[in-house]
């Protein structure tokens, strides 16, 4: 028991791609697989991890989650879900991003869940064009492909509401 | 100064390298779609999470590169309002069962409309069992939503896993919501080409407790025609979808039909669902054009289908009674009641050793001329 509480009161040191350095409690850090494995295979002796693909704003945000569902006890369910549904309502597309490339490197699931589902949320449901201006994806088809993939799709959809 | 001059010019080179610049266009152009920033296994974790198939088909009119998350997607659920509701039957193909008052065995039998010959006077030796041709098929499905279907479905190339969803709604019943049409759906194993559908309307392990005559009263009577129109209805519903689906979609390890409810589930993973696929094949014409218009009945070969009703079933293996019970068997060939006892008996070894394959077994060993309802076949054409 006295090794658990020491254990947990053990801290790293994540260094983002922009430089900035955050301190992290170990048991905060093993909700990530990635930070998991370097602990368990001692890969961690050095006393800064660097995580160059995740910049310090994104990385702030991956830890906020990972305290709240490192402390939150397993009866608090109902209270982790709305967390989780409150954490990325505002946020806008790039952090979204951001964000899920980062869970998916720091093999964060449940980050990654979240955040996958946010972005099929978004596009689901809404006319192309909307889905273009809220991606910021540019229409790279001439009027004539446009037109052929429309018909195309035309025979796929007949006879559905 | 000459040194600091040339480190410029080859920083400068090598910012202008193709590949630097391309890396470059990438990480800083926030035009640019960022769906690309996405490794593959990512992306597939959203698709994963769209799976619906006219949010997908739209996507590819969103750019070229949305429109390739088509043959990137891996699994599609399919809603039960891609199947046809069940109120817009038309009544003259598909009788109401309640139209027939009282029920079918009080009535005397020249009275009888073809489709509900009479079951207990089939008593041996069994008659050839009425055949009824009924253009099923087209009733329930309408040509241009099985079509359409198949050809949405046809668009998704990768697919490796596919979940229907069937429609419970049945506006004819008259006592809902107490009464629901529960199902299990199952394909056989050794034969792929057979598949059987068991419904109940109750199961309880109190086998003890129930004695004497089963209480059999009109409304379980009427209970028990609208679950055979129902387990027809499902069995003509699932099996011309695997029929259609399974074969097209090479990569497919997964599939699963339930109702909305979350009633009835059909399952089939691994070797069954490769089993069922190389059966087709062997049948199945070559890659139909889809895009061409066909008859219905062109697009599924013909199966034979057998329904059996028993008001209590009980099962002393397992030590349960089931209430209401119809079970429907389905086989490529001929009718299931037409093959020779043992051969049909038989098939319940190849439905499991579960209560599905023990109700199965007791039906075709004790209620196999008694239990014997309907026969259908489905589809005009010659298997």
């Amino acid at each position: 028991m006295a090794s658990s509480i020491e254990n947990n009161n053990e801290k790293l040191t994540l260094k983002s791609s922009d430089g900035e350095e955050f301190l992290v409690e170990k048991h905060v850090a093993l909700q990530s697989t990635l930070l998991q494995n370097m602990l368990d295979s001692d890969c961690s002796s050095a006393d800064v991890i660097p995580l160059p693909k995740i910049d310090a704003r994104t990385l702030a945000l991956v830890l906020g989650y990972c305290k709240k569902h490192a402390d939150a006890s397993s009866s608090k369910q109902g209270e982790l879900n709305s967390f989780d549904s409150e954490f990325l309502k505002d946020m806008d597309m790039g952090a979204l991003f951001n964000l899920v490339l980062a869970a998916n490197f720091m093999e964060i699931k449940g980050l990654l869940d979240i955040a996958a589902q946010k972005i099929a949320d978004t596009i689901k449901d809404k006319p192309h064009q909307e889905v273009r201006e809220i991606f910021h994806v540019e229409n790279d088809y001439t009027p004539e492909e446009e037109a052929a993939v429309r018909e195309e799709n035309r025979w796929a959809f007949e006879g559905f509401p | 100064m000459e040194k600091s001059l040339e480190v410029t010019a080859m920083e400068e080179e090598e910012e202008n390298h193709p590949i630097k610049k391309l890396e470059r266009y990438r990480e800083d152009d926030c035009h640019c779609d960022p769906f690309r920033k996405l490794p593959d296994e990512v992306l597939g974790l959203i698709l994963l999470r769209l799976s619906d198939p006219e949010s997908l088909l739209r996507c590819s009119l969103v750019s070229k590169h949305f429109a390739l998350f088509r043959s990137q997607s891996f699994s599609l659920r399919l809603r039960a309002s891609h199947l046809i509701p069940w109120h817009l039957l038309p009544p003259h193909q598909y009788p109401n069962p309640f139209d027939t008052l009282p029920p079918p065995h009080l009535i005397p039998r020249h009275l009888l409309p073809p489709q509900f010959p009479n079951p207990f006077n089939t008593l041996p030796p069994p008659p050839p069992p009425p055949l009824l041709e009924l253009s099923m098929f087209d009733a329930f499905f309408n040509a241009t939503r099985l079509l359409g279907l198949t050809k949405l479905v046809s668009r998704f190339t990768s697919l490796r896993s596919l979940h229907i969803q069937l429609s419970c709604e049945c506006p004819q019943l008259p006592f809902a919501p107490n009464y629901r049409f529960s199902w299990d759906f199952k394909v056989g194993h050794d034969k792929p080409n057979t598949f059987a559908i068991l419904s109940k309307t109750s199961i309880n392990n109190k086998i003890d407790e129930v004695g004497g005559e089963p209480e059999h009263s009109w409304l379980d009577e009427n209970y028990l025609n609208w679950q055979t129109t129902c387990s027809v209805r499902y069995a003509n519903s699932i099996y011309p979808l695997l029929l259609l689906l399974v074969p097209q979609h090479p990569h497919i390890d997964s599939v699963e039909i339930m109702d909305s409810e979350k009633h009835g589930k059909v399952s089939l993973q691994g070797e069954q669902l490769i089993k069922l696929k190389n059966n087709m094949s062997k049948w199945m014409p070559p890659p139909p054009n889809i895009l061409e218009p066909r008859r219905n009945s062109d697009l599924v070969p013909g199966y034979f289908f057998t329904v059996w009703c028993v008001p209590e079933l009980r099962l002393p293996r397992s030590g349960l009674v089931m209430k209401g019970v119809t079970l429907g068997v389905g086989a490529e060939n001929m009718f299931p009641s037409n093959v020779d006892d043992g051969t049909t008996k038989g098939l319940a070894n190849d439905f499991g050793d579960g209560v599905f394959g023990e109700a199965l077994a007791e039906i075709l060993t004790n209620y196999y001329v008694t239990g014997r309802k309907i026969n259908l076949r489905l589809s005009s054409r010659k298997p």
